[in-house]
C-alpha cells in the first residue's frame, strides 16, 4: 500500500519515531520484520529496551557463524580424493595426513579412503572419483544448508541472518554455478563480516570473493579478452540500477575489472592479466583497477539510493516509495558514511516504518516461513538436511541457490499452487508425528544425535498438543490467536474457532491440531 | 465440461469449503471466493476457451546426444568420430532420408514421422554457445543471447504479453500453465503473477479428506461463517490465490482420478508425466503450455546403453502420448516439442561418452504438423578433431514459429527480437475463436 504524501515531509519521514509513540504494536512489527517471527516475550522484551536498544541488541556487534565440521574438512577430503586418483598405490595404504590439500594434516576422522576394487580402465576410475566428489560436494553444500538454518533460527542471531540473506539477493552467488560448498560459505561469510563496513568497501571485497570471481567470470577476463558480466552486473543489480551507466562505461569497467584469479581460495590480482592502459569511466580517463572502478561508482549519485531501494523493498514494502523520500533516505545514509548497519538503523528508527499502511504488506519468504514456524513453535531446525532441503526448494527457495543473478524476485513470485502446497504441506508434516519407523539409519542416528544435545524437538508431537487440549475452548482459542497472529485477527476469527470447537465431537487433540494448523496455513501467517 | 459429465465446480461456500483438505483453513478466507465462482454467479458467463491450441515442452535434461538420437548413418566421419560409439547396424534403425535415420529405439516415433506427426528439426543451437548446464538451460528457458541475461522465460514472457488480464476478465481460475517438475521451470518465470501449477511425481492433492469435515456438526460454522482476509493488497492477493490454488488442486486430483487413458503409458517417469497431461487437456482445462522432463542425458561415460534407453523411454512416452490424444480426438489441438541444453561432442572421449557440446536436433510432435519428417540439413561433420559443431537453426526460430503460427502471439515482443520463421507449422494461426464479450 502506498504512502499518503500528505502524511510526512521527506525529513520528518526518516526521522526517529517519538519516544511516546513506542507502543507494544510497533514492537511487534519491527521484530516480525528485522527477524522471522515475533513471540510475545520477544515482543515484551523489545518493547522494554526501545527502539535503540533493540536496534542495539540486533545491529551492535557482528555474531560468528561457525560452519559445521564438514566445511572445513572438504578441501582436506577433496585433496584425498583426487591424491588417489593420482597415486598409483592404494589411498589407505597411505594413511592420513598426506593429501596436498591446504598443507595441513588431516584430521582423524578424515576422508574414509575407501579401498575400492580396482576400477577396470582409468576412464572408469575417474568417473567413479567424480561421483565421489559430486556425492562429497553435494553432502557437504546440504549440511552446510543444515547447520546456517539452525544457526539463523536462534532468535539472537535471526536479525542479523535476515540482513545478510537480504545481502546475499543483492551480491548475488549461486550454488548451481559456484558448487564448491567452503567458496559458498566464505562468500555469505564475507557479507556476515562486513555488514558494518561501508557499502563501497563491501563490494570491493566482493570483487574478490572467489565466489563471485567464479560466478560472474572474472576469473575469465584478461586484458586481451575482457568479460563484461560482472562490470554489467555490478552497475546494474549491485551500485546504481539500470539507466545510470551507458554501454561504454560497462566496456571500459570491465578492462579496469580484468586479471582477477583465484588463488589459495584468494582473490587477487594477477597484474599480467591486468589491462594498464587508460580507461574512461564516468567520463574520468585514468589507469583504473577494480577499486578505482568501485570509487567512481560512488561518486554517482544514483549509489546513494540503489541499496536503500532494495532494502526498502525488503524490509518494508515492494511498492516504492516516491523518489523525494528515496532521495532524503539516500543524503542520510550518505551522511552516515554509507554503512549498512546504519543503513538498517536508519530506516527502522525511522517514523515512516511505523506507518500502518506497511503492516502485513511483505509476504513471507520460504525461509522466513520455515524459520518462523520454528521459532512460534519452539520447534529445533530439522536435521534431515535433505528432507529441508527439498522442502524448501519445493516452496521455492533453494538456500544458496537463487535462480539468477538478479536474485529471488520475492514479493508475490514467492506464491503460486505449487509454493503454496508445499507451505501447507509443511505445516501438517510439523503438526503430526514423526514416523520413526519410517526413518532410514542415517537419519535415525542424527535424530538421536540431536536428542543428546536436547535439539530433538522436530515436530509438534502429541505430548505438546496434548497440554494446550486441556484447557478450555476460549483459552485454546486465545492462546493460538494471541501468541501466534497477535495484531493481525478480529474477533470474528476467535468465534469461529470457538464456533468450530464447541460444535465438533471429534477427538480433542485432533481439533486441537487442526485449528492450529489452519491458523499457520491463513493468509494472516504467510505475510509479515 | 463435455468430457467428464460428472464433475461440476462447487456453486455453495459449503461444497467449496468441503475442496479443502485441511477443513478450517479455508475458514480465513473463504469470503474470497476464487474467480470462477463469482463469474460463475454473474450471468451471461462466456464460454470457457477450450478449443484453444496447447504446447507442450518436454525438457531432455542433460543435454542430449544429437548423433546417436538422429543419426547421420551415410557420413563416413560420423563413425569416424565414433568408432566405438557410434550405431553401425543401419538396418536396426528407422531411416528418416537418405541421410539420417532415427535411433534403434526410436521406432514408435519413426512411425509417427511416416505419418507425417513427427519432425525432426535438425542443428538447432545459437550463436557463441556455452557449455555450462546451467548457463545453457538459462539461455534456452529465457530465449536470450549467450551474453544477454533474461531473468524471466520465454514462456513466462508469452504469459506476461498475451495471457494477461485484469481478474475479472479471466475466464476460470485454471492454471494459465502447468509443469511435473518440483521446482518452477525457468522457462515459465514471468514477471506479472501468473496462475502456474505443479504435477509434479509426488503430486497427491488433498487426498487426506478430514472425515469431520461431512459432518453435520460442521454445518453451522459454515452457514453462518464470515470470513475475514487479511487487508492490504498483499492479504488479498494471498487469499485468492490461496483459494483459486486449493480449488485447482482439488479439482486436478478429481480429473486425474477419473482420467481413462486410451494408450498404454509405461511407468517411467515422463510416461506418467505425460498421462497426467492428457488427462489434464482432456478435461478441457484451459491451461496452454505443459512442461515435462526427461532427465538423464548428461552422458559423460559408458553412454551407450544408457542414452539409447533413454531414447527409446522417451520414444515410447511420446508416442503413447500422441495416440491418446489421437483416441480423445485432441491431437489437432496439441502440439508437442522437446529441447535440450545443448547437444554433445562430436567425438566420443575416452569414457565411452561424450562431453559437453552445442547445436543438437530437436522433435516437433502433433496431428497439425505441416511437415513430418526432417527439416533443415544434417550438421557437418568435417570439422577438426575435438571441436564442436555449428548450428544452422536458431532455436529462437523454432520458438518464434510455435509462439507465432500455434499460440497466435507475436514473436518478436516474446522473444525481443525478430528470428526467421520454420516450415513445420502453417504460415498462420488459424483463426482462435472470438472472446464473447
Amino acid at each position: 500500500m502506498s504512502l499518503n504524501a500528505a502524511t510526512y515531509t521527506p525529513s520528518q519521514a526518516w526521522s526517529p519515531l517519538k519516544a511516546e509513540d513506542w507502543n507494544l504494536d510497533n514492537a511487534r512489527h519491527l521484530v516480525r520484520r528485522i527477524g522471522f517471527s515475533a513471540t510475545p516475550e520477544r515482543v515484551q522484551s523489545a518493547y522494554k529496551l526501545g527502539i535503540q536498544g533493540t536496534l542495539e541488541q540486533a545491529f551492535g556487534a557482528v555474531r560468528p557463524f561457525s560452519p559445521p565440521a564438514g566445511l572445513s574438512d572438504f578441501m582436506q577430503k577433496r585433496a584425498d580424493l583426487l591424491n588417489m586418483d593420482a597415486a598409483p598405490m592404494p589411498a589407505a595404504a597411505r594413511g592420513p595426513g598426506r593429501g596436498r590439500g591446504r598443507g595441513t594434516a588431516a584430521p582423524p576422522n578424515a576422508a574414509p579412503a575407501a579401498a575400492n576394487p580396482a576400477p577396470a580402465n582409468a576412464a572408469q576410475a575417474r568417473q567413479q572419483l567424480n561421483q565421489q566428489l559430486n556425492q562429497l560436494q553435494r553432502q557437504t553444500f546440504l549440511d552446510y544448508v543444515q547447520a546456517w538454518l539452525a544457526f539463523a533460527a536462534k532468535p539472537e542471531n535471526s536479525a542479523q541472518e535476515n540482513l545478510v540473506m537480504f545481502l546475499s539477493n543483492v551480491l548475488v552467488v549461486a550454488q548451481s554455478k559456484v558448487r564448491d560448498p567452503d567458496r559458498l560459505y566464505k562468500h555469505t561469510d564475507l557479507l556476515r563480516n562486513s555488514w558494518q563496513d561501508s557499502y563501497p568497501d563491501m563490494i570491493k571485497s566482493v570483487t574478490r570473493s572467489p565466489a563471485m570471481i567464479q560466478y560472474l567470470d572474472l576469473n575469465t577476463s584478461e586484458r586481451f579478452g575482457p568479460n563484461e558480466n560482472y562490470a554489467r552486473e555490478v552497475m546494474e543489480l549491485f551500485t546504481l540500477g539500470e539507466g545510470h551507466y551507458t554501454e561504454s562505461d560497462i566496456k571500459e569497467a570491465a578492462r579496469a575489472l580484468t586479471g582477477m584469479v583465484v588463488r589459495n581460495e584468494t582473490g587477487v590480482l594477477a597484474p599480467q592479466r591486468w589491462d594498464p592502459n587508460t580507461k574512461t569511466v564516468f567520463g574520468q580517463a585514468g589507469r583504473w583497477g577494480a577499486d578505482d572502478v568501485v570509487d567512481l561508482i560512488f561518486k554517482q549519485p544514483a549509489s546513494h539510493t540503489h541499496l536503500p531501494r532494495r532494502f526498502l523493498a525488503y524490509y518494508l514494502s515492494q511498492e516504492p516509495l516516491p523518489a523525494p523520500y528515496l532521495e532524503e533516505l539516500g543524503r542520510q545514509w550518505q551522511h552516515a558514511g554509507l554503512r549498512v548497519d546504519l543503513l538498517a538503523r536508519l530506516v527502522f528508527a525511522s517514523n515512516i516504518f511505523y506507518r500502518p499502511e506497511f503492516r502485513g504488506a511483505l509476504i513471507k519468504s520460504p525461509i522466513q516461513y520455515y524459520l518462523g514456524l520454528c521459532q512460534d513453535l519452539n520447534l529445533n531446525v530439522s536435521p534431515f538436511e535433505g528432507q529441508i532441503y527439498n522442502t524448501l526448494r519445493s516452496m521455492g527457495q533453494e538456500p544458496f541457490n537463487p535462480p539468477n543473478v538478479r536474485g529471488w524476485l520475492a514479493g508475490k513470485n514467492w506464491i503460486n499452487s505449487s509454493t503454496l502446497a508445499a507451505r501447507r504441506q509443511l505445516v501438517q508434516q510439523l503438526f503430526n508425528p514423526l514416523n520413526e519407523r519410517a526413518l532410514n539409519a542415517d537419519q535415525q542416528v542424527k535424530l538421536a544425535a540431536e536428542r543428546q544435545v536436547g535439539r530433538g524437538n522436530v515436530v509438534m508431537d502429541n505430548s505438546r498438543l496434548l497440554t494446550l487440549s486441556m484447557k478450555s475452548n476460549e483459552e485454546i482459542a486465545d492462546e493460538l490467536l494471541n501468541y501466534f497472529l497477535a495484531g493481525e485477527t478480529t474477533t470474528s476469527y476467535r468465534d469461529d474457532i470457538l464456533d468450530y470447537m464447541q460444535n465438533d465431537q471429534g477427538q480433542r487433540l485432533e481439533l486441537v491440531r487442526e485449528v492450529a494448523v489452519a491458523l499457520f496455513q491463513a493468509p494472516e501467517y504467510h505475510i509479515c | 465440461m463435455n468430457n467428464l459429465p460428472h464433475f461440476r465446480l462447487p456453486t455453495t461456500r459449503r461444497e467449496f469449503l468441503r475442496l479443502g483438505g485441511t477443513g478450517l483453513g479455508l475458514l480465513a478466507f473463504s469470503s474470497y471466493a476464487p474467480r470462477f465462482l463469482t463469474e460463475a454467479a454473474a450471468a451471461n458467463v462466456p464460454a470457457p476457451q477450450k478449443d484453444r491450441r496447447i504446447l507442450v515442452l518436454v525438457q531432455l535434461a542433460g543435454g542430449n546426444d544429437g548423433l546417436n538420437t538422429v543419426v547421420p548413418y551415410a557420413d563416413d566421419r560420423y563413425y569416424n568420430l565414433r568408432p566405438r560409439l557410434g550405431i553401425k547396424d543401419v538396418s536396426t534403425m528407422h531411416k528418416l532420408d537418405d541421410h539420417v535415420a532415427l535411433a534403434p529405439p526410436c521406432g514408435a516415433i519413426a512411425d509417427l514421422a511416416q505419418q507425417g506427426k513427427f519432425a525432426v528439426i535438425q542443428n538447432v543451437g545459437y550463436p557463441n554457445p556455452n557449455h555450462s548446464h546451467f548457463r545453457s538451460s538459462e539461455i534456452w528457458e529465457t530465449a536470450s543471447d549467450a551474453d544477454t541475461f533474461l531473468s524471466d522465460g520465454w514462456v513466462g514472457r508469452y504469459l506476461d504479453n498475451c495471457c494477461s488480464g485484469a481478474p475479472e476478465d479471466a475466464h476460470s481460475s485454471d492454471p494459465a500453465a502447468v509443469h511435473s517438475t518440483v521446482a518452477l521451470p525457468q522457462s515459465f518465470f514471468a514477471e506479472q503473477p501468473q496462475n502456474l501449477f505443479s504435477v509434479s511425481g509426488n503430486f497427491r492433492g488433498n487426498q487426506r479428506q478430514h472425515r469431520r469435515l461431512d459432518g453435520a456438526a460442521f454445518k453451522p460454522l459454515l452457514d453462518e461463517f464470515a470470513g475475514i482476509a487479511p487487508a492490504g493488497d498483499t492479504g488479498l492477493f494471498l487469499s485468492h490465490t490461496l483459494m483459486d490454488a486449493l480449488v485447482t488442486e482439488k479439482r486436478v486430483q478429481q480429473i486425474l482420478d477419473a482420467y481413462q487413458p486410451k494408450a498404454q503409458y509405461t511407468n517411467s517417469m515422463l510416461a506418467q508425466s505425460l498421462q497426467r497431461v492428457a488427462g489434464l487437456i482432456a478435461s478441457g482445462m484451459e491451461t496452454r503450455v505443459y512442461f515435462c522432463q526427461q532427465g538423464g542425458y548428461d552422458t559423460h561415460a559408458n553412454q551407450f546403453n544408457n542414452h539409447q534407453n533413454l531414447l527409446g523411454d522417451l520414444s515410447n512416452s511420446l508416442a503413447a502420448f500422441q495416440k491418446d490424444l489421437e483416441a480423445h480426438g485432441l491431437d489437432q489441438q496439441v502440439l508437442t516439442m522437446t529441447f535440450s541444453e545443448f547437444g554433445r561432442r562430436p567425438h566420443e572421449n575416452d569414457a565411452l561418452g561424450t562431453d559437453h557440446g552445442t547445436a543438437a536436433p530437436l522433435f516437433v510432435m502433433g496431428g497439425a504438423l505441416k511437415q513430418g519428417g526432417v527439416i533443415g540439413a544434417a550438421p557437418d561433420l568435417n570439422i577438426p578433431d575435438k571441436s564442436d559443431l555449428t548450428y544452422k537453426i536458431d532455436f529462437r526460430q523454432v520458438y518464434a514459429t510455435v509462439l507465432h503460427r500455434w499460440l497466435d502471439a507475436d514473436p518478436a515482443t516474446v522473444l525481443k527480437g525478430k528470428f526467421e520463421e520454420l516450415p513445420f507449422l502453417g504460415a498462420e494461426a488459424a483463426p482462435v475463436p472470438a472472446k464473447k464479450t
